[in-house]
């Protein structure tokens, strides 16, 4: 039976709509990065790298926390749909990392003087970007489709130690990675509004973009379990 | 002014990064659903046979 069924209901207005919303959001936030923030004070122009380098990692910690949680289903269910989203996710939050880190680095070497340091936060970071990818690699590497899923998910299950590490890094040791954004008593690093609106919409954007990569991709996961399954019947048949 | 191409380099980057990733997705997509139509098209001649 074929996995890919056409959304219908809550789903398809989705699908119909969240491409749109994304473009959309996507062009207000570069109009607004590039043409309506003004320059920060003490960066300058460099400053406006932050808005994109923020929006990088609420799809990254999302995409980990997707897997922990599918990771955990899938080990007690064994249901493949929970494997499917938590590969879909793997990839997207590879992605993402990748561009939050090359980011960063182009951040860092204006303001910092150097392209990288081995900062308890950038450390684990990186750390967060190996598990993703041996999430990935795993299934490769192992010749039982399922035995390397089972892998996976053990792993996506103790890898979301790291992204607790990687929120509490800056306060535990000695970091020169910015703390906070908004405090506890809700004061800002970005004192204009103007600002904050740019971080918000951009934060927005891209967790859109995010939303709609991980359909799309999700879509391809259940075509190439059809395939897999359209594979088998012709052996079986032959 | 002096940090500009820092900043194109970073748009550059995580737009580059966001296309070829689009741009993938679109060719695995296309390339399984032929690959399917070809299957079903195969299993229903086997099943006639």
């Amino acid at each position: 039976m074929s996995k890919q069924q056409p959304a219908s209901g809550v789903l398809g207005a989705i699908d119909a709509v969240l491409p749109w919303l994304t473009v959309a959001a996507l062009a207000a936030s570069m109009y607004a990065v590039f043409v309506w923030v003004p320059n920060d004070a003490f960066q300058g122009l460099v400053q406006r790298i932050f808005y994109v380098h923020m929006a990088m990692w609420l799809p990254t910690f999302t995409a980990f926390g997707i897997i922990a949680v599918t990771s955990l289903i899938f080990l007690w269910k064994r249901r493949p749909f929970w494997d499917r989203l938590g590969r879909s996710s793997a990839e997207l939050g590879l992605l993402f990392c990748t561009l939050g880190l090359a980011t960063g680095s182009i951040w860092a070497r204006p303001i910092w003087g150097i392209w990288w340091t081995w900062d308890p936060r950038l450390t684990l970071t990186l750390i967060l970007w190996m598990l993703y990818a041996a999430y990935l690699l795993l299934r490769t590497l192992t010749t039982d489709k399922d035995q390397g899923a089972v892998f996976a998910a053990i792993l996506g299950v103790t890898g979301v130690v790291n992204l607790y590490l990687i929120n509490r890094a800056v306060y535990w040791w000695r970091s020169i990675h910015p703390a906070v954004i908004v405090d506890q008593k809700g004061n800002s690093g970005l004192a204009d509004p103007t600002m904050q609106w740019t971080l918000t919409i951009t934060l927005v954007a891209f967790f859109l973009l995010f939303l709609y990569l991980l359909r799309v991709r999700m879509q391809i996961a259940a075509m190439e379990e059809d395939v897999d399954e359209l594979r088998e019947q012709m052996v079986a048949a032959r | 002014m002096e940090h500009l191409p820092y900043l194109f380099a970073c748009y550059t980057v995580v737009w580059a990064g966001v296309v070829v990733y689009v741009i993938q997705l679109a060719r695995r997509h296309r390339a399984l659903q032929r690959e399917l139509d070809e299957l079903k098209h195969l299993v229903g001649r086997e099943r006639q046979k």
